[in-house]
C-alpha cells in the first residue's frame, strides 16, 4: 500500500511536462547552470537509480527540497501542519457531534418534522460548495458585520505582544491547556468562520450516513425482538443501534476526514490560513513540485494510517472475528 | 365468561404504493388461561404480522390496523399508548421469534442479551441477574451455561440458539407467549426436541401460549385448541381432536392431505429395468478451509440412478447433498471419485464435450425468487439454454419458447413479462421450462416445493410427474419435506454428514427403515397418528462440524445402538435385503 | 432479423417498468423539484448562446468601461471585471459545467465497471490484482490525488477532468466489486453456469445488469460532486482557464474584487450550489425507490 503511494508520486513526478531542473536553478539560469542542477538533483541517473534514491529519501523522511524556497520540504512542512490539522480535527469533532445525534433522531422519528427538517440540512450542507461559502461569510460577518476577523490564526497585536505557545502547534489547544487565556480567546475568534465553513460538509455527510445506517438497523428484527422482551427505548438506541453501526460510523470518519483535508485546502487561501492548504496553493502557482509531492505523499500517508485504526476498529466487531 | 385473551375483528392491512392489501381478518380467537392455541397456516397467511400486532410491534405505515379488539385479561391492548404497551411487552406478552439468526443481535454477547431482558423485568441487580441467566439456560437444556453466556449468537448452532430465544422469551416472566414458527428454520430431528421442551416448560409454569405453525400435525401435537388461517380468515377453529377428526372446510382438509399423502402403490412397485443413466463411485468433494483443514462436505458416496426414476435425497442440514448434486452438476470439481453419465466419464471428458454433456443436465433450484434474472424478460429466461445448446432462428426460438410455456401451462404472453409479474408456483414453471428447453436426460429438483403455497405444491408436483412420462425423464430429487419425497420418489437415498446411510426403494425405507438414524428421522416427524409430542422421537446432540467428523460411523456419537466398534471403523454399505445400509448393525449379514 | 412486432412486445414489459419508477420518482415532492429542476438546466445548457442577454461576453468581447457594475435591469447579475455580463457567462457555465462532469462521471464509469464486475466475478488473481492497483488510488483521500494529477499535467479543464476520471474510477470499481460478489451468489448465476453460459455472458449480461441500482444512485449524487470538484479546482488555479465562463473560475476570479463588487462572487456560486443540490437530491430519491427493500424488483 505504502509501496503503491510512492510508486505512484515518483512515476507522476517523473511524467511531468516542465522540467524540474530548470525550475530550480531559477528563471534565469543559463544552460550550464541547469545542466549543474540537474545533475545535482539526481535527475541524470538511470530511473531505477532515481528510484531508489526516492524510496530511500522518503523512508527517512527527506521529502526534498522545495523548488522555490530550496530548502526543505519536510521542515516546511513540519510548520504548516498543524495548523490544517487543527482545522480538520475541530471540523470533525464538530460534525459528529451534531451529526450523530441528529442522524439518529432523524432515522427513529422517521418522516417528523425533525427529519424532513434534518434531510434537507444535511443535503444542503454537503451541495455547498466550501469556498463559495467560505467568501460569503467572511463578506456578511467581517465585511458588513464586522463580528469576525478577516483571517489569520491570531490577531497581528496579539502576535506582537504575547509569545505564542507551541506545543502541538494547534493554537487553540495549546493556549487552552496553558492557561493562556487572552490568546485563547483570541485563537478561537479567529477561528470560528474556517471551522463554520469547514464542518458543513462533514455535518451533513455524517448526518445522512448515520440516518441511512441507522435507518437498515432499526428494521431488523433484533430490534423489534428487543421492543417485544420490554427494553427501554435509550437502551435500544443508545446502546444496540448505536454499537450496531459502529462499521458504518468509522467508514464516515474517514471519508468525511479525507473530504475536509481537502476542503481545507481550498478554505485556507480565503481565510490567510498558514497550513498545508496555503502551502499547496503556493506550490502549485509556482509549479514546485517537490512541494507538491511532499504534501501529497503526507497526506496520504496520514490518511492510509487513518484508514488502518479504522480497520482496526472494525474487526473488533465480533462477527469479523469469525 | 369472556377468556383470558380474546381477538375480536381484527382487521390488518398492508398499504403498498399503488394498492392497500387485506393481511388480517380475524372474526374470534379465545385463549384460556394457561392453555395453548396452534393457529395454522402457510407462510404469508398473516401470522406474524398477528403477533407484531398483538405487542403493537407492527411498522405502522405501511401497516394499518382499521378495526378490532385485542384482549389480555378484559384490557383491550390495542388502545393502549405506546407508554402502556412498553410496560406490557416482556412482563406480561413475550414473543419467540421465528429466525433465532437475526433476533439475536450480533455484536453483543448472548449472555449480555439476557441479562439485560432479565434486569428490566425481573428489576434485579446485575449479579443477580447473571445468575438467573445462567439458571434460564440450564432449564432450556443446554450444557455449560456459563461457556456459553460468552458466545456470540454466529458462534452457536441452529438448535442452540432456537433454546436461547426460548430462554429469552420465558425470562421475562409473561403469562403469555406467542411462538411464531419456532421450529422453522430448524432441522426435523430437532425440531421435536425444541417443541418438548416448550410443553414442558408451559406445562411446568403454566403459561398461556399461542402457537403460529404452518404444520398442522406439529401443532396437533401439542396444542389444546386449533385455528386454520388462510389468507388472513380464520377458515376452522376448534379443539383440535375434533377438528382432525372432522375437518369442514376444504382448505384444511388440503393441508391435512398435504401430510399423509395418497400414493400410487401400482406405479411404484413397477420395477424399473432400464439401465443406469447416473453412477456415481467414491466421490468426495472437500473444501479447503485453511492449510490442512478441510470441509469434508461428501465423503465417498457410491450411487446408482436408473432411467425414469425419481430418487429422493433426503438429508438434514449439513449431510452433503447439495454438494452431491452440485458436483454432479459439475458446477463443483470432485477432491476425488467418478461420476458416469449414460456410460460417460463426465469429469474425464474435454471441455467441448462437456459443454455438450451439460444439455443432458439441467436443474430447477429452490428459490422461485432468485433463481430467474429478475432483469430478464421470460423468453430470454427460458430460451438461455437453447441459446448457448443451439442455433436457431428468432422465429424458431419465439415458437419453441411459447411451446414450452404451453407445456409448463402458461399462457404464451408471459414470454415478454418479468418474472416479479408472477407469482412464486408461477416462477417455478418458468424455471421448469427453462431446464426442460433443451430436452435434458435428468433433471435435478432442488427442493422445488419449499418457497411455493400449498395448492401450487400439489399442482407443481402433478405437473413433474406428467411431464416425465412425457419427455423421458430421470429426476433426483432433493427435498427436506419427507412427505413429498415419500409421494414422488421411487428410490430414496439418505445422507448424514456426508455419507450415504441408506439407499433403497422409497416405499420400503418408509415403512420399514433400517438405518438408526433412518428411524430417527421417520420418527421425528409428526403426523396425526402423534398424540403427544412427547412420542416423537429426538436424536440427541448436534450435529457435528464437517470439518472435524466423528472417528469410525460418523453417526456413532448420537446413535441409541452405538457399539464399541461404530467408534473406530467406518461401516461398509451392505446390501440387506435389496436395501443398502451402511451401519454396523448389519455387518454380519453380508 | 426482429421484426417489429417482435420488438413493440419486448419493449412493452420495460415501459411498464419505467411508468412505475416515475411514478415512485414523483411522489417525493423535493425529488420531483429536483428534477425538473435538472432539466431545466440541460435546457440552458443546450440553449444558453440564445437565451444569453449578451452571448458575444460569453468569450470574445470585453468592455472594460463597464467594469464590475452592479446587478440592474440591463445586467442582471452585474458585470465583471472586463465589463462582461456575469448573468450570460454564469448561463453558458451550466453547459460547461454539465458536460464536463457528465463526460467525466461516465468515463469513470466505464474504467471502474469493468474493472469491478471482472474483478468481482471471477475472482482469484484477477480479483487480487485489480484490487491491489484500486487500493493504491483508494489510500488518496479523494480530492487530493485530482489536485496533485492536475497540477502535474499543467492547469487547464480537460486536464482536470483527466485528473478526476484518473481519481474517480477506483471508487466505482470498488462498489462494482462488491457487488458483483454478492451477485454471483445469487441462485439465477449459478443457474447459468449450469447451463453453460459462458463466462462472459455471466458478467455482462447477469451480473452487470443487477448491479445498475446502486450505479446509478452513485453515479447521479458524483454529478454533484465533479461538478463541486471541477469548480474547486477551477477556483485553484489547476481547471479551466480564463477567459472560460467556468463557475470555479469566475469566483476565483471574483475574489480580487471582493471588497467593490461582492455580488461578483454570489451568483456563479449560487448556480453551482443549485445545479449540486439538484443532483444531491435526485440521487438521494433514486435512492428511496431504487432501495430493494422498500420496493421489490
Amino acid at each position: 500500500m505504502l509501496f503503491g503511494i510512492i510508486l505512484i508520486t515518483f512515476i507522476t513526478s517523473r511524467v511531468i511536462p516542465s522540467d524540474p531542473a530548470a525550475k530550480w536553478a531559477g528563471p534565469r539560469a543559463t544552460p550550464e547552470q541547469i545542466e549543474l542542477a540537474r545533475s545535482e538533483l539526481g535527475f541524470d541517473d538511470p530511473y531505477p537509480v532515481q528510484f531508489v534514491n526516492y524510496v530511500v529519501r522518503i523512508v527517512h523522511g527527506d521529502l526534498g527540497k522545495s523548488l522555490r524556497t530550496h530548502s526543505s520540504v519536510a521542515d516546511e512542512l513540519k510548520i504548516f501542519v498543524p495548523a490544517t490539522v487543527e482545522l480538520v480535527l475541530l471540523a470533525t469533532v464538530i460534525a459528529f457531534i451534531i451529526g450523530i445525534p441528529l442522524g439518529l433522531y432523524s432515522a427513529r422519528y422517521k418522516n417528523s418534522l425533525i427529519d424532513h427538517f434534518s434531510r434537507f440540512f444535511a443535503i444542503g450542507a454537503v451541495s455547498l460548495p466550501g469556498f463559495w461559502v467560505a467568501l460569503g461569510l467572511q463578506l456578511i460577518f467581517y465585511c458588513h458585520l464586522g463580528w469576525f476577523p478577516v483571517g489569520g490564526r491570531v490577531s497581528v497585536i496579539t502576535s506582537l505582544m504575547y509569545e505564542l505557545p507551541n506545543i502541538t502547534g494547534m493554537l487553540v489547544f495549546d493556549s487552552f491547556i496553558t492557561g493562556n487565556w487572552y490568546i485563547f480567546k483570541d485563537a478561537a475568534w479567529h477561528i470560528v468562520l474556517p471551522v463554520v465553513v469547514l464542518s458543513l460538509y462533514p455535518i451533513g455527510l455524517v448526518t445522512r450516513m448515520t440516518r441511512s445506517a441507522l435507518l437498515e438497523i432499526l428494521n431488523e428484527d433484533y430490534i423489534t425482538a428487543a421492543r417485544s422482551y420490554g427494553l427501554s427505548e435509550r437502551l435500544i438506541l443508545g446502546v444496540y443501534a448505536l454499537r450496531n453501526s459502529l462499521g458504518p460510523t468509522i467508514t464516515a470518519i474517514t471519508l468525511s476526514t479525507g473530504y475536509t483535508l481537502v476542503s481545507t485546502f481550498l478554505v485556507e487561501s480565503i481565510f490567510g490560513w498558514p497550513g498545508m492548504g496555503n502551502y499547496l496553493a503556493t506550490a502549485i502557482i509556482a509549479l514546485d513540485y517537490p512541494a507538491i509531492m511532499g504534501v501529497t505523499i503526507f497526506s496520504a500517508v496520514s490518511y492510509l494510517f487513518l484508514n488502518l485504526i479504522a480497520d482496526i476498529i472494525v474487526s473488533l466487531d465480533p462477527r469479523v472475528r469469525l | 365468561m369472556d377468556k383470558y385473551f380474546e381477538i375480536k375483528d381484527l382487521k390488518v392491512n398492508y398499504k403498498t404504493f399503488d394498492e392497500t392489501k387485506k393481511i388480517l381478518d380475524i372474526d374470534y380467537i379465545g385463549i384460556e388461561k394457561g392453555k395453548s392455541y396452534g393457529l395454522v397456516g402457510e407462510s404469508s397467511s398473516g401470522k406474524t404480522v398477528l403477533a407484531l400486532t398483538i405487542l403493537q410491534l407492527l411498522a405502522i405505515p405501511p401497516g394499518e390496523i382499521t378495526s378490532g379488539s385485542i384482549f389480555l385479561d378484559g384490557e383491550n391492548l390495542l388502545e393502549k399508548s405506546e407508554r402502556e404497551m412498553r410496560k406490557i411487552r416482556g412482563k406480561k406478552i413475550s414473543m419467540i421469534f421465528q429466525d433465532p439468526m437475526s433476533t439475536l443481535n450480533p455484536v453483543f454477547s448472548v449472555g449480555y442479551q439476557m441479562i439485560k431482558i432479565i434486569i428490566k423485568n425481573q428489576n434485579v441487580n446485575k449479579k443477580e441477574a447473571h445468575k438467573r441467566a445462567v439458571e434460564m439456560i440450564n432449564i432450556v437444556k443446554l450444557p455449560d451455561a456459563e461457556e456459553i453466556m460468552r458466545k456470540y449468537p454466529h458462534e452457536l448452532s441452529g438448535g442452540q440458539r432456537q433454546r436461547i430465544i426460548i430462554g429469552m422469551a420465558l425470562s421475562c416472566g409473561a403469562e403469555l407467549i406467542i411462538a411464531d414458527e419456532p421450529t422453522r428454520n430448524l432441522d426435523v430431528t430437532i425440531q421435536a426436541g425444541i417443541l418438548k421442551l416448550i410443553k414442558g416448560l408451559q406445562e411446568k409454569l403454566n403459561v398461556t401460549v399461542l402457537y403460529l405453525a404452518n404444520n398442522l400435525a406439529l401443532v396437533s401435537a401439542i396444542c389444546d385448541n386449533i385455528g386454520i388461517i388462510n389468507g388472513g380468515k380464520i377458515v376452522e377453529k376448534g379443539k383440535t381432536k375434533e377438528v382432525l377428526k372432522n375437518p369442514q372446510d376444504e382448505y384444511t382438509k388440503l393441508l391435512m392431505k398435504s401430510i399423509t399423502p395418497e400414493r400410487d402403490v401400482e406405479k411404484k412397485s413397477k420395477i424399473n429395468l432400464e439401465e443406469n443413466i447416473l453412477e456415481v463411485k467414491g466421490l468426495k468433494k472437500y473444501f479447503p478451509v485453511k492449510k490442512g483443514l478441510f470441509v469434508k462436505a461428501v465423503e465417498g458416496v457410491d450411487l446408482e440412478i436408473k432411467k425414469g426414476d425419481i430418487l429422493g435425497v433426503v438429508g438434514e442440514s449439513g449431510c452433503g447433498k447439495s454438494t452431491l448434486v452440485n458436483t454432479i452438476l459439475l458446477l463443483h470439481k470432485p477432491t476425488e471419485g467418478k461420476v458416469l453419465f449414460d456410460n460417460k466419464d463426465i469429469f474425464a471428458m474435454k471441455k467441448k464435450d462437456l459443454r455438450k454433456a451439460r444439455k443432458d443436465v439441467q436443474i430447477v433450484f429452490q428459490d422461485p425468487f432468485w433463481s430467474l434474472n429478475p432483469r430478464w424478460l421470460v423468453k430470454d429466461i427460458i430460451g438461455e439454454p437453447l441459446k448457448v445448446h443451439e442455433k436457431l432462428s428468432v422465429d424458431d426460438y419465439i415458437d419453441k419458447i411459447q411451446d414450452l410455456l404451453k407445456t409448463v401451462g402458461l399462457p404464451k404472453e408471459a414470454a415478454f413479462k418479468y418474472p416479479h409479474e408472477f407469482s412464486g408456483g408461477q416462477r417455478q414453471r418458468i424455471a421448469i421450462a427453462r431446464a426442460l428447453s433443451v430436452k435434458p436426460k435428468l433433471v435435478v429438483l432442488d427442493e422445488p416445493t419449499s418457497a411455493i403455497d400449498l395448492l401450487s405444491q400439489s399442482q407443481l408436483l402433478d405437473l413433474l410427474n406428467e411431464l416425465k412420462d412425457k419427455m423421458k425423464l430421470t429426476y433426483i430429487m432433493i427435498s427436506h419435506d419427507l412427505g413429498i419425497v415419500h409421494y414422488m420418489s421411487d428410490k430414496i437415498l439418505v445422507m448424514y454428514l456426508g455419507k450415504v446411510v441408506e439407499f433403497g426403494k422409497s416405499g420400503e425405507v418408509f415403512n420399514n427403515p433400517k438405518h438408526p438414524y433412518t428411524r430417527a428421522l421417520l420418527n421425528a416427524i409428526p403426523d396425526f397418528h402423534t398424540n403427544s409430542i412427547y412420542d416423537l422421537a429426538t436424536i440427541r446432540g448436534e450435529v457435528p462440524s464437517a470439518i472435524n467428523p466423528p472417528l469410525g460411523c460418523r453417526f456413532h456419537p448420537r446413535c441409541e445402538n452405538c457399539m464399541e466398534i461404530c467408534k473406530t471403523v467406518d461401516p461398509e454399505t451392505v446390501n440387506v435385503d435389496n436395501r443398502l445400509v451402511a451401519c454396523h448393525l448389519y455387518s454380519n449379514q453380508k | 432479423m426482429i421484426n417489429s412486432l417482435m420488438l413493440k412486445k419486448v419493449i412493452e414489459p420495460k415501459i411498464r417498468e419505467l411508468r412505475v419508477s416515475m411514478f415512485l420518482l414523483n411522489k417525493n415532492m423535493l425529488t420531483k423539484a429536483a428534477y425538473i429542476a435538472i432539466i431545466i438546466l440541460i435546457v440552458i445548457a443546450i440553449f444558453s448562446p440564445l437565451i444569453a442577454p449578451y452571448p458575444g461576453d460569453i468569450y470574445i468581447d470585453n468592455h472594460p468601461k463597464n467594469s464590475l457594475l452592479s446587478p440592474s435591469v440591463e445586467h442582471f447579475f452585474g458585470t465583471d471585471e472586463l465589463g462582461r455580463d456575469i448573468f450570460s457567462r454564469v448561463l453558458y457555465g451550466t453547459r460547461i459545467s454539465l458536460i464536463a462532469s457528465l463526460s467525466t462521471v461516465l468515463i469513470a464509469l466505464l474504467i471502474g465497471v469493468t474493472l469491478g464486475a471482472i474483478a468481482g466475478s471471477m475472482g482469484g488473481w484477477i480479483d487480487e490484482v485489480i484490487m491491489r492497483i484500486t487500493d493504491i488510488f483508494l489510500s488518496f483521500p479523494p480530492l487530493l490525488l485530482a489536485i496533485t494529477i492536475a497540477s502535474l499535467l499543467g492547469p487547464s479543464l480537460n486536464n482536470a477532468k483527466a485528473a478526476l476520471i484518473i481519481a474517480w474510477w477506483p471508487w466505482y470499481a470498488r462498489l462494482l466489486r462488491s457487488q458483483a460478489i454478492s451477485i454471483k451468489e445469487r441462485q439465477f448465476v449459478k443457474a447459468a453456469e449450469a447451463i453453460g453460459t459462458s463466462q462472459l455472458k455471466i458478467i455482462s449480461r447477469h451480473i452487470i445488469p443487477n448491479c445498475i441500482s446502486p450505479i446509478i444512485i452513485q453515479a447521479s449524487m458524483d454529478m454533484g460532486a465533479v461538478i463541486i470538484s471541477l469548480a474547486g479546482l477551477g477556483f485553484l488555479g489547476l481547471g479551466a482557464q480564463p477567459p472560460i465562463a467556468e463557475w470555479g473560475l469566475m469566483v476565483a476570479t471574483s475574489r480580487n474584487y471582493f471588497m467593490n463588487a461582492p455580488w461578483y462572487s454570489l451568483f456563479p456560486g449560487f448556480a453551482i450550489f443549485l445545479t449540486v443540490l439538484s443532483f444531491n437530491l435526485v440521487g438521494d430519491g433514486l435512492r428511496e425507490i431504487l432501495d430493494p427493500k422498500t420496493r421489490k424488483i
